[in-house]
């Protein structure tokens, strides 16, 4: 392997997705890979400085040293495996949106590179962009560590950290064969069906792949199992955390083998990684035929509700890219991975039925309001390098703000109803919990559907290789923020009845009035989400971007 | 009647100078050539005839209808094909073609019969349900060129049209831009492909370096450049300067 080889392609993808992702930033340094370092080092600094001035204070109060010192170990211990989640879920949102066109003509493909370097290389780009996280992780865990004198324990994990990115981006680098494998496979069959059973498989690939690599969820489940037994130490992902636990508890020998296990866990995922490379390195782009019947165009559903033929025509575009495009998969596993995510986690740590209300309650506004936020904010940039086809056409910016606006809503309340389904046979709530989870639901949707499509129009991000984002970095954040604030506004009320109401006994009086309450909030979140819209797409279509 | 009216447009990325004032005018119904070496401004200037780019000085009208002021009405009059179509590849080419047909408002008799009629002219028929990220790079082109005609468009803007076509459709697309220019049908379009230019443009223009060195017919072209009787390649070789290719390829083989 010619390791100078891999430094060079690490860099070449760095370098790529810095100038992507940070094209409007007018600093030239802040484009530039040292800059995820300076980043980083910075984060690093200032967590440690955090840290080390707010130890004392907390300390100086009753009980706050021993609770602190507590929190510290949880820290050290935790941070090696919440890494490798951390890393692999990120990547799962964001890595594998490589388009399948580019994957098959790459110009990679032609290079003398063998399947490990450029798995090492891809690796090694995926790590050091995603080392901000870590370095926030390590800058406060060392302060701590310092203070209550456990700097061999933050040694320690420190290289289980490290090792637990790379960890992390291996399996990232599986789950890219797997899919590609899967598509292939799907593609050659053609038709409807296979596109609808590709779309099923790809969920429960990333599915399973997040909950595999899920602390939490792997615990829960192999309790299931195992009782009497301790469960941890059968999932590799807390190897790492369980070496450094062991070292505090004195157990060096365990801790020794814990270490040297996760090791080769790592060097496993690196050969799997490196294996399915090598076998699926090339995706041959097959000819995908989709129907045999004859075309036979018609009004459509949308048409006979007053849409224009154009609003229509980007409605059906858009739906066919969601269900057809690799890189789109991801996406509509959002509320599955946190609707699971979050259960399992509230399975295994029990509670009370007002508790378990409120945890429904949030999981179920997370999951549809980031599901709507994202699917209508990556709807501009999805468009890629076929913006053309937008900008050539005679279409007004009204035009396509509606169109994306009905897709979004559309796909929501589909996922919704779904989740409302799922979440009724599951627990069989009283009809007013449902009733209230349908129309915050429902608002949600809408009113997330408006501000990510607002924010979509405003950060829009065309680009490709080496990954299609959809949205830039400051859009996704500035994205969320938004999404999250309005989700508060608009969940209040619900929020307030669900847990005050329900102390006072609430009536079917005030259900109602929560509702209605509810559905204005949307309602004027929306309208002044899609004027901005508006506007903001008007700004767009002035020029291509070049 | 004055279909195309580019009025002194100048147009920076930058430091670099795409387009430096620059003038067009074609009347209707004929068929413009512009020639240039890459980064002469040839696709910048046809980008910004369908309001893709904003020029930064001067003024473009289509028909009559400033593209600036009324970017909608201008292009519903315009079809188009980029220099690299990037079309939706998870499209089927149908589909793709019905996409287009919708977006300029076409009715369904009239979208079902022209689409069937260009697929078959451009032998796609039975390839026509698959998903344009299996389609060649002909193919592909195939398709942009045919969802530049489908809405009968008064002006067509063709940048490097003939890209990857095999000889047939390149054949189809010539005579069909004559046919379209006798009905009254403007073409401009640009094109490395000197013989090409020579053979159908009522007028050619020579850019370089974001100007207009030479304009006018093929006679004209050649009076201006004093070469008379000569080809087209030869005069674009003095016009634009590049006309020592000899030494540079002796430099090369070296």
């Amino acid at each position: 392997m010619n390791l100078k080889l891999v430094y060079r392609l690490a860099m070449v993808l760095v370098v790529s997705q810095v100038r992507a992702t940070r094209s409007r930033v007018r600093l030239k340094s802040f484009r530039r890979p040292i800059a995820i370092f300076a980043v980083g080092l910075i984060a690093f600094f200032l967590a440690f400085i955090f840290f080390w001035e707010i130890a004392p204070a907390i300390s100086s109060v009753e009980g706050g040293g021993i609770a602190l010192e507590d929190l510290t170990r949880q820290g050290l211990i935790g941070l090696p495996s919440f890494v490798i989640f951390f890393t692999i879920l990120s990547g799962l949102l964001w890595e594998l949106s490589y388009s399948a066109q580019f994957s098959s003509t790459d110009i990679i493909n032609a290079l003398p590179l063998s399947a490990s370097e450029y798995v090492l290389g891809s690796s090694l780009s995926v790590a050091y962009s995603y080392s901000l996280i870590p370095a926030i992780g390590l800058g406060a865990t060392l302060a701590l560590g310092v203070y209550f004198h456990s700097i061999d324990l933050w040694m320690m994990t420190a290289v289980f950290t490290f090792m637990g990115t790379f960890l992390g981006a291996f399996v990232i680098e599986i789950v890219r064969a797997v899919m590609s494998r899967t598509s292939s496979a799907f593609y050659r069959r053609g038709g409807r069906i296979a596109i609808a059973t590709r779309l099923i498989g790809a969920v429960l690939i990333l599915l399973a792949f997040q909950l595999a690599f899920n602390y939490r969820v792997m615990y829960v489940l192999l309790q299931s199992v195992m009782t009497g037994i301790t469960v941890a130490w059968f999932i590799p992902v807390a190897w790492p955390s369980l070496a450094v636990m062991e070292s505090d508890r004195g157990n060096y020998a365990i801790a020794f083998t814990l270490a040297v296990s996760s090791l080769v866990f790592m060097v496993v995922m690196f050969w799997l990684s490196v294996k399915l490379r090598e076998r699926y390195w090339v995706p041959i782009p097959a000819s995908i035929r989709i129907t045999t019947t004859p075309y036979s165009p018609r009004t459509g559903f949308l048409g006979r509700l007053g849409f224009s033929s154009a609003e229509s025509a980007i409605v059906r575009k858009d739906l066919r890219s969601l269900t057809r495009r690799r890189e789109m998969a991801r996406l509509l596993a959002i509320p599955v991975i946190i609707l699971v995510s979050m259960l399992a986690s509230f399975t295994s740590s029990g509670g009370s039925e007002l508790e378990f209300l409120a945890f429904s309650l949030v999981s179920f506004s997370l999951a549809v309001a980031i599901f709507s936020l994202v699917m209508s904010m990556i709807s501009i940039g999805q468009e890629a390098s076929a913006i053309w086809n937008i900008y050539s056409s005679p279409i007004a910016p009204k035009e396509i703000v509606k169109a994306k606006l009905m897709l979004g809503f559309l796909i929501s309340l589909g996922v919704l109803l779904v989740i409302l389904l799922a979440f009724g046979l599951l627990f069989r709530p009283n009809y007013q919990v449902l009733i209230l989870f349908f129309f915050l639901g429902l608002s949600l949707a809408i009113v997330e559907t408006s501000v990510g499509l607002m924010i979509g129009s405003w950060f829009p991000d065309f680009g490709e290789i080496p990954r299609s984002r959809f949205v830039t970095f400051s859009g996704g954040f500035v994205g969320t923020i938004a999404g999250l604030i309005v989700a508060g506004i608009v969940g209040a009320p619900a929020f307030i009845y669900a847990f005050v109401g329900s102390m006072f006994q609430s009536s079917e009086y005030s259900l109602a009035a929560v509702t209605a309450l509810t559905i204005l909030l949307g309602v004027a979140v929306s309208i002044i989400a899609y004027k901005l819209s508006v506007l903001k797409m008007s700004e767009l279509l002035k020029e291509l971007p070049t | 009647m004055r279909a195309l009216s580019i009025n002194s447009v100048s147009k920076s990325f930058g430091p670099v100078k795409a387009v430096q004032n620059t003038s067009i005018e074609i009347e209707a119904g004929k068929i413009q050539g512009i020639l240039g070496p890459n980064g002469s401004g040839k696709s910048t200037t046809l980008k910004m005839v369908l309001g893709m780019l904003k020029p930064d000085l001067g003024s473009i009208k289509v028909y009559g209808v400033d593209v600036q002021q009324s970017p909608i009405e201008a292009k519903r009059m315009v079809g188009y094909v980029p220099e690299s179509s990037r079309l939706y590849e998870f499209l089927t080419g149908v589909e793709y073609l019905d996409f287009i047909g919708d977006v300029h408002g076409l009715d369904v008799e009239t979208k079902k019969s022209r689409i069937t009629e260009f697929l078959e002219a451009f032998e796609l028929e039975g390839r026509e349900n698959e998903m344009i990220s299996g389609y060649s790079q002909g193919m592909k082109q195939k398709i942009a060129m045919i969802a530049a005609f489908i809405h009968r468009p008064r002006l067509l803007v063709f940048d490097e049209p003939l890209n990857g076509l095999d000889p047939k459709a390149a054949r189809i697309v010539k005579d069909l831009i004559h046919k379209l220019a006798r009905d009254g049908v403007t073409t401009i379009f640009s094109t490395h492909i000197l013989e090409i230019a020579e053979a159908i443009c009522d007028g050619i223009t020579i850019m370089y370096e974001g100007r207009i060195l030479a304009e006018g017919t093929m006679q004209e072209l050649r009076s201006q450049a004093g070469m008379p009787g000569s080809t087209l390649e030869d005069v674009f070789m003095k016009v634009t300067g590049t006309n020592d290719v000899r030494s540079i390829v002796e430099a090369l083989a070296r």
